[in-house]
């Protein structure tokens, strides 16, 4: 039962970080009809500026955070004004090898900037103790990764139903051409997403880096978030925080249940086994948008 | 107020769709533009309020003037800011979000503060009663007369002075139609709201305007005062299907040749 609960609770610790990383796919498809395939390489890129803010310029907690969600921003903004941008309404291949190419050279630079040996976060992210609740022992860090990831779903949606560049947000994903008529910016609006994408990103940076150390192999947290998000339905919000929640509890109980005896890859691959399955049963994800027709 | 002066436009620099459209709206009036499928009503509206380029059209000769500043190649955005709104053809709204926030949408562009912002949202339920009652339903699900009340009231949203409209009767019934173009006349008498309205039925449309212009293949071929164009042989003949004693035509009469217009097309 102890080792239940404990898996229960690193599948949805994990779960969340994989959602967090496909609401990044997830709004700026929506607003700019761009399938980023590059989550990957921004998540290094990202987990490689926290680090570096923290650690090698000995930035205070504070600012060193702070910092590093400025960075992430520009990043966003930039890869944006200079590259995406031009590739909105293109057609789709154009936005799949621009991006794919794009995570590869993200991967490439910080090998260049920062070397291949794995790095860590100090030890107050990466060091927490475990903690006994009940007789269940539980790393600190999960139990910080859901409450932080949870309250940055959370705001994320305050956001969009109450504030107004939310709202922007919104109307640009639905009807671009009606955003431009009412004399939203448009441009402002996709420049926002991808700032918004590159935080989420930077969340998943910290606690993924805080949980397995910060090497260029965390990209597969950004293929986790493209699953997620093909699974959850590309346009839906609950879709890919559920499919997120599903996907690190099947991760988590494989592998913790079946890696003795079907070899300890059985957890890397098994999210890989239900999307399989699940482009079978529902191609367009669990919550593909609905179009609204009137009968 | 807003003035066309021989406007051509070109749709990816080679398909010419205006040719020379000359088109005056004068303060607090309501200017009617008819004419068939495919004649340039809507480009025109697009070439005035910036939304050509989605479509790769350009405004290649001439000049659109609007209180005296030239305003063809400005970006939507600068025009809506100057009073200038288009209402869409086909009801566009927002169908995943509510009926307000359609609303505030129209308003967000100009960044209003929060009490502005709920004066105008009272101002359009003043003018749309219906919408009031339905502000909390998905935009998708409501009815095709209240989904064109809507899309009117956001662009109202944006405090015009000049206010496109594009095919408000598409689909709906007659007496919705006569209810939104009752509204529309309120808007021009009450809010001191230009209005260039684009119209198929041209009955509707002539009844409340002050000018109308008629055209034909991308230029006008016909302008006049309202009531002078509602009495043209050639409109009854060609848009309003009247024989000329002002009867529905009838088959058993129909002559085998066609009347020719008198206009150079």
């Amino acid at each position: 039962m102890n080792t239940f609960i404990q898996l229960m609770i690193s599948g949805i610790a994990i779960g969340l970080i994989y959602a967090l990383a496909a609401l990044g796919v997830v709004i700026v498809y929506k607003s700019t009809k761009i399938l980023n395939l590059a989550p990957g390489g921004l998540l290094i890129i990202a987990a490689y500026l926290a680090w570096m803010f923290l650690i090698r310029l000995h930035f205070p907690v504070v600012l060193a955070i702070i910092a590093a969600a400025v960075a992430v921003a520009i990043v966003g903004w930039l890869f944006n004004r200079v590259i995406l941008q031009f590739l909105i309404g293109q057609p789709i291949l154009a936005p799949i090898i621009c991006t794919t190419m794009i995570w590869f050279l993200f991967r490439g630079l910080t090998f260049l900037f920062w070397g291949g040996n794995p790095r860590m976060f100090p030890a107050w992210l990466a060091g927490r103790p475990t903690v006994f609740l009940g007789g269940v022992g539980i790393p600190e860090i999960m139990i910080w990764c859901i409450v932080i990831c949870a309250l940055t779903i959370a705001a994320l949606m305050a956001y969009f139903k109450f504030t107004r560049s939310g709202l922007a947000m919104r109307v640009t994903a639905e009807e671009v051409i009606v955003a431009e008529n009412l004399g939203i910016r448009v441009l402002r609006v996709f420049s926002n997403t991808w700032v918004i994408c590159m935080l989420l990103f930077l969340i998943c940076a910290y606690f993924v880096g805080a949980i397995q150390g910060i090497s260029q192999d965390l990209d597969f947290v950004g293929v986790y978030g493209i699953i997620v998000a093909l699974l959850g339905g590309l346009e839906s919000f609950p879709g890919a925080i559920i499919a997120g929640l599903v996907i690190g509890l099947v991760q988590a109980l494989v592998g913790g249940y079946l890696a003795g005896v079907l070899g300890g890859g059985i957890a890397e691959t098994a999210p890989f086994i239900v999307m399989f399955f699940m482009s079978f049963w529902r191609p367009y994800g669990f919550f593909g948008l609905e179009r609204i027709e009137r009968i | 107020m807003l003035v066309l002066n021989n406007i051509e436009v070109k749709y990816q620099n080679v398909i010419l769709v205006l040719r020379g459209v000359a088109i005056e709206v004068p303060e607090g009036q309501i200017v009617s533009l008819l004419g068939a499928n495919g004649a340039g009503k809507s480009t025109t509206l697009k070439a005035i309020s910036g939304m050509l380029y989605p479509e790769e059209g350009k405004v290649t000769d001439g000049s659109i003037e609007y209180n005296g500043v030239r305003i063809d190649g400005l970006r939507t955005k600068a025009i809506v800011d100057m009073g200038i709104v288009q209402i869409m053809e086909g009801r566009r709204t927002l169908e995943q979000l509510t009926a307000e926030e359609n609303l505030i949408a129209g308003a967000i562009g100009r960044n209003p503060t929060r009490g502005e912002l709920k004066k105008d949202i009272d101002r359009v339920y003043e003018f749309f009663p219906r919408l009031k009652d339905v502000r909390n339903q998905t935009a998708g699900y409501l009815s095709g007369g209240e989904q064109q009340q809507l899309v009117v009231g956001r662009g109202l949203m944006s405090r015009p002075k000049l206010m496109l409209l594009d095919e408000a009767s598409l689909g709906l019934a007659p007496m919705l139609v006569k209810e939104i173009y009752n509204i529309i006349e309120r808007l021009n008498k009450e809010e001191k709201i230009s209005l260039l309205v684009v119209e198929q039925n041209a009955r509707a449309a002539l009844k409340i305007a002050d000018y109308g212009y008629v055209m034909e293949n991308g230029r006008v071929v016909l302008y006049d005062t309202g009531p002078k164009l509602l009495e043209n042989e050639d409109i009854k003949e060609f848009y309003m299907g009247l024989s000329e004693v002002g009867e529905k035509k009838s088959y058993k009469t129909i002559k085998h040749y066609k009347r020719r217009k008198r206009w150079l097309g």
